[in-house]
């Protein structure tokens, strides 16, 4: 029972105890997730280094296979991390009128995040795998109609994908005899000369899975419907963690593949595969940005952004390089913490106002100001500017397309990037600045337990915005090991990084300094604030409507709001192509044909004499015909 | 005298007792077939260490096959019967209670339906027990009779809208079908005929087509007597091959009746209103127990067929044919699943799929898949029964058999719909539940056969996503709250509890929550340590591969066979 073992166990223990015994008991409940998330932050710092260690788990008929890889270790104490802030979140938003009661799940699912970081062989990573999909599915529900739909869309995606994950693992199974996840890859990946067409198989089925899971190519549509309906607090752990678990499998599992041992058909120096990847996570970006910039409520608007930001990690990750991979890592990181701090806040406003529409929300700055700064620092991060720790890991992304020459898969990142300038400032203006509703002119800042969850990721963000390295520093001590496996040597093999600087191929920044002259600036034009001729106060007037009434023109006040409908002009351009290339319509007709299939079949096989008939004609004709051969 | 025989001959004593001794009361009927089962489970697993250690035969009466009755006592055959009388024993406890508003014993629990009961719990176990063919034929035309007429007692719910809810959507869905959304799925269809016209219809149906059958397989039975002069399962082992088209025409006589207890396609059109029209206990009974015995004939049938030398070279020929009749019933049964209205109907097309996996692990060559076809079917065995059980209790709380009418349920009782969802989590093959296990062997050795069961697998992924769907769709509802939702997102979630203004509901009875509980713990365990029962099914397994090493050793003194 090592240091691997006991929280994969005691996790679920725990969780399951939780739920049977302590149901009524919302605090402890709550006070359990938070002392788990601390567990397993603890755990992070006991396994940092100990690469040596692994621990497997009997079940008699198979035993599961756990092994402490820094890439491993990496995503989980990056997710530790961020589970423990949301948990110190979580334990003030849970009060009686907003408890979702889904502390116990999401420990199972803490558990089974850890066993998909640490699997050691392909059926511990399927239990893990697995475990995480039913839990998330209830806790994305938990128990509302509305949620539910958005969640069951949600898991007949991660359905499908469990079929490819299935059907990829038995073909590798069957291809290599060994179910141990770097043996058997390794396997695979010597045998492109042999049978090119298998690995392609195989690549393609974990693809199309690990695709489903982080929401990319034609499975972009879920995450604005879950993590939309998903209790507030969670949401910050989907958008954070769990969207990230496809991208994690691609890099442990279908990277390997493509490494010196391939031997197919390369395109600007990347194998083909990937490079079709590439573009699929560059249309993403663009495609999560422009369906972003239409949203009016503040948690699906996110959401998109969060897909965008997915497309972009898959760029990177398609240059097969280990600076490409770098820069993924560091995006993925810098998205957990900003995201995070973004859905923290969104949840501490829904908290007090109980609003979710961009435009029936406004001023919010005034009464909630430690929320305003969290979400203004997470989008000025999300935006790639400096000095929050946005523009880093942007840059690097870019950096490592140049490397490739890959300028024209650059355009639709940066497209998309500048872009996301248009729904994050908006959903600033739209929360917390302009003018404050009348009806919430009593509310309340956020609690402090809510509102120290905050703050610290504010400072993460901006400490490694300051400072990349501190992030950057451990992902090139991760990425050592893995040099042989991924692309070795030639540009991009080393990640040459320091504590203050990133270096890329056509440039270097010191990131310090621009932070400090950022620092600098800004307490420059506080002094002058605070030295310029006094202010005073005056009251809001309702002005917008300039005294006219919008009853008139058969519009309510909300529908004349200017918030509403923002971008009315842009969406008018881009809603043709939306239209036309709808996936949700030909998912939602699928979905229809299945569902009048089923009424036929069933209708068949229950209606009368005629359908016995015809059934036992059916029979012997299949016995004749599959016999007589 | 042989003591074994006790396994047939307590569920014998319980119905030729029961009518004589129950005049009066019912409840004396349900007391004296739980204590007999439960009995019965004890013996049972008694026998297991001397079984284990090595298979016997019995001998009934001394009269020696072919006139006598031989049972053979192996881990596969005694592990069924645990199996069976297990189920038997918590279905009997199940109809100790009366979880709903129905005072009038219906189905099960008058002293005529437990004597039924009893009848069909002999045919099942007998037919795993008998080494015979034509005992396994009188076996399932036992189970036949008496599930037809157990069947035909299900009585409606007392509540006056339950009378319309049970009566199958017919031309009413197909006008609608053309325009509807999910939404308005299953709208209220008109009482088209009299209340119990589902219990009628289901049992005719099912009588019709299991005689039927049953007529097939007497035939089957002449023609291979005629020709071998034997009936018995091992003799036919050794015995020198038949001729080719004869002997596919005598193996596919004789499938027959058991494709059809197992529900494979195109033979299970009576399973939606068979399954609605049956009392609660009874659908428990019979997909746990009457599916389960009917799948493990059919298992040492094929074996039989496929190594044994009179039928040599029937199974390669039949293999194709059964691995498409597999995937077929597993995409036709998750299909018509999907949105049916009446939970029964869901578990019981459910259960249709399941045994298509079952068929298409069984048609693999050389019986690669053999063990873990015996856990799936264990597993299935158990969580169906888990969730018959609980939907009988929800729908008597609910009045109705359709199941969004069960919505906001497991607010009330979180146990119940948790162990619901337990149940149904094993279903679709997740785990920390037995059913993980099971579908993961079956669809591995399936895999590594290649070639054309490469689409069984394709099949049985995709029926596992739409059950996936459905089965969550249901489980979810349960809990879901039942007033509409508010605008506000301020809902309140958390459970009512008793002093919250509404009426208490009356908790969950001892005789829903006992049983229920058992099974929800075999399904958790069965998923945590599946190796307990691998101790059991790897010898059964090893018998259904290479059944001649067994059968003839054990059974049947050379001067046995003419």
């Amino acid at each position: 029972m090592n240091a691997l073992l006991l929280p994969l166990l005691a996790l679920p223990a725990i969780g399951i105890v939780s739920l049977l015994l302590f149901r009524r008991a919302r605090v402890l409940q709550w006070l359990l997730f938070l002392l788990a998330a601390g567990a397993l932050v603890a755990t992070a710092a006991l396994l940092y280094g100990r690469w040596e260690l692994s621990a497997g788990l009997s079940l008699g008929v198979a035993t599961l296979g756990f092994r402490n890889t820094p890439l491993g270790w990496l995503f989980f104490a990056f997710s530790s991390g961020l589970t423990l802030f949301i948990a110190l979140f979580s334990l003030s938003y849970n009060d009686r009128r907003h408890s979702s009661g889904v502390a116990p799940l999401w420990m199972i699912l803490l558990a089974a995040t850890m066993g998909i970081f640490f699997a050691g062989d392909w059926i511990a990573f399927l239990v893990a795998w697995e475990i995480m999909g039913w839990t998330s599915f209830f806790i994305i529900a938990h128990g509302r109609e509305s949620s539910f739909r958005a969640s069951i869309y949600y898991y007949t995606l991660s359905l499908i994908g469990t079929a490819a994950l299935l059907a990829a693992l038995f073909t590798v199974w069957r291809l290599t005899g060994t179910l141990d996840l770097d043996g058997s890859l390794a396997a695979l990946a010597a045998l492109w000369t042999a049978q090119p067409g298998a690995v392609t198989l195989v690549a393609l089925l974990l693809a199309v899975s690990f695709l489903a899971k982080s929401a990319l190519g034609p499975f972009f549509m879920w995450p604005a419907l879950a993590h939309a309906e998903a209790p507030d607090d969670f949401s910050a752990y989907l958008s954070g963690v769990m969207i990230k678990y496809g991208l994690f499998a691609l890099v442990r599992l279908v990277l390997p593949l493509f490494g010196p041992a391939y031997a197919g058909a390369t395109v600007q120096g990347t194998p083909v595969f990937l490079y079709i990847l590439g573009w699929i996570g560059g249309l993403t970006a663009v495609w999560g940005t422009l369906l972003a910039v239409r949203e009016n409520d503040m948690k699906r608007m996110m959401a998109y952004s969060t897909v965008s930001n997915m497309g972009y990690i898959l760029v990177a990750l398609s240059v097969n390089t280990v600076f490409g991979v770098a820069a993924a890592l560091f995006h993925i990181f810098n998205h957990m913490i900003f995201k995070g701090t973004i859905f923290l806040s969104l949840a501490a406003v829904k908290y007090r106002t109980g609003e979710r529409q961009l435009h029936r929300l406004g001023g919010l700055a005034y009464r909630m100001p430690v929320t305003f700064f969290a979400f203004l620092i997470g989008i000025i991060a999300a935006a790639g500017i400096p000095p929050m720790s946005g523009f880093a890991s942007k840059w690097m992304v870019i950096q490592s397309l140049f490397s490739r020459r890959m300028l024209l898969l650059a355009v639709p990142v940066l497209f998309a990037s500048t872009a996301s300038f248009m729904y994050l400032y908006r959903g600033l203006h739209g929360i917390y600045l302009g003018q404050l509703s009348p009806r919430f002119r009593d509310v309340r800042p956020a609690p402090p337990l809510q509102m120290l969850a905050m703050l610290l990721l504010m400072l993460a963000v901006y400490a490694v915005g300051t400072f990349p390295g501190l992030a950057l520093l451990p992902i090139r001590d991760a990425l050592a090991g893995l040099q042989e496996v991924i692309g070795a040597g030639g540009v991009g093999s080393q990640i040459p990084v320091t504590l203050g600087t990133i270096m890329g191929v056509s440039s270097r920044i010191n990131l310090t300094t621009v932070s400090f002259v950022f620092l600098g600036s800004f307490i420059g034009v506080l002094v002058l604030y605070l030295l310029g001729k006094r202010r005073s106060r005056v009251e809001w007037l309702d002005t917008y409507t300039a005294g006219e009434d919008p009853a008139e023109w058969n519009m309510t006040p909300e529908q004349y709001h200017y918030a509403y409908r923002f971008y009315e002009p842009f969406e008018k351009m881009i809603n043709p192509l939306l239209e036309r290339l709808s996936l949700e319509r030909a998912y939602e007709s699928l979905a229809r044909s299945f569902r009048r299939l089923s009424g036929s079949v069933a209708r068949a096989l229950s209606g009368g004499g005629a359908g016995v008939a015809v059934a036992l004609l059916a029979l012997a004709v299949i016995l004749i015909v599959g016999v007589a051969r | 005298m042989h003591h074994e025989i006790l396994l047939l001959a307590l569920p014998i004593a319980v119905s030729f007792l029961v009518p004589l001794l129950a005049r009066r009361s019912a409840a004396v009927a349900r007391w004296i077939a739980f204590l007999a089962y439960l009995a019965a489970l004890a013996y049972t697993l008694a026998l297991f260490p001397s079984v284990m250690a090595s298979a016997r035969a019995v001998i009934v009466a001394g009269w020696l096959p072919p006139l006598g009755i031989a049972l053979f006592l192996s881990p596969l055959s005694l592990g069924a019967v645990a199996l069976v009388y297990l189920i038997a024993a918590l279905t009997a406890l199940y109809n100790l209670s009366s979880p709903g508003e129905n005072k009038r014993p219906e189905g099960g629990r008058s002293a005529r339906g437990v004597a039924l009961q009893a009848l069909f719990v002999l045919g099942g176990v007998g037919m795993v027990l008998t080494a015979d063919l034509f005992n396994a034929f009188v076996f399932l035309e036992i189970a036949g009779i008496s599930a037809f007429a157990l069947v035909a007692s299900g009585r409606p719910l007392q509540s006056g809208r339950a009378a319309a809810a049970n009566v199958p959507v017919t031309s009413v869905e197909k006008k609608s079908a053309a325009a509807a959304d999910s939404k308005t799925a299953s709208a209220e269809p008109p009482a088209e005929a009299a209340p119990s016209a589902v219990s009628t219809s289901g049992s005719l149906r099912y009588l019709v087509a299991a005689q039927t059958a049953s007529l097939f397989m007497l035939l089957g039975i002449g023609l291979l007597y005629s020709a071998t002069g034997l009936l018995t399962l091992p003799s036919l082992v050794s015995h020198p091959a038949l001729k080719s088209s004869f002997g596919l025409l005598t193996a596919l006589l004789l499938l027959f009746p058991v494709l059809l207890e197992t529900k494979i396609v195109p033979l299970n059109f009576w399973v939606g209103r068979a399954y609605a029209g049956a009392p609660a206990g009874f659908a428990a009974s019979l997909s746990g127990i009457g599916a389960t015995a009917a799948a493990v004939l059919l298992l040492r049938m094929l074996s039989v067929m496929g190594s044994g030398s009179a039928f040599a070279g029937t199974a390669g020929e039949l293999r194709g044919v059964l691995l498409l009749l597999g995937s077929l019933t597993v995409l036709v049964g998750e299909t018509a699943a999907f949105r049916e209205a009446d939970l029964k109907k869901v578990l019981a097309w459910s259960s249709a799929g399941q045994m298509g996996v079952v068929l298409v692990g069984a048609a693999l060559p050389a019986g690669e898949a053999a063990a873990w076809v015996l856990f799936f079917l264990a597993s299935h065995a158990v969580a169906k029964a888990l969730l018959f059980l609980l939907a009988g209790f929800f729908a008597a709380r609910a009045g109705t058999n359709r199941w969004k009418a069960m919505k906001g349920l497991g607010r009330l009782h979180p146990l119940a719909a948790g162990m619901f969802t337990v149940g149904a989590l094993s279903l679709m093959g997740l785990p920390l539940f037995a059913g993980f296990w099971g579908k993961l062997g079956v669809l591995r050795a399936v895999f590594s056969s290649g070639g054309p069961a490469v689409l069984a697998a394709a099949a049985i992924l995709l029926g596992t996503v739409a059950e996936g769907v459905y089965f969550l769709r249901i489980a979810h509802s349960l809990f879901e709250a039942p007033e509409a939702e508010s605008g506000t997102p301020e809902a309140e979630r958390e459970a009512p509890t008793v002093g919250s203004g509404k009426p208490a509901r009356a908790p969950v009875p001892a005789g829903v929550l006992l049983p229920a509980l058992i099974l929800a713990a075999a399904v958790l365990l069965l998923g945590l340590r599946p190796s307990l029962a691998m101790r059991v099914i790897a010898p059964a397994a090893r018998e259904l591969v290479s059944p001649d090493e067994q059968y003839a050793q054990k059974i049947l003194p050379s001067g046995a066979s003419r």
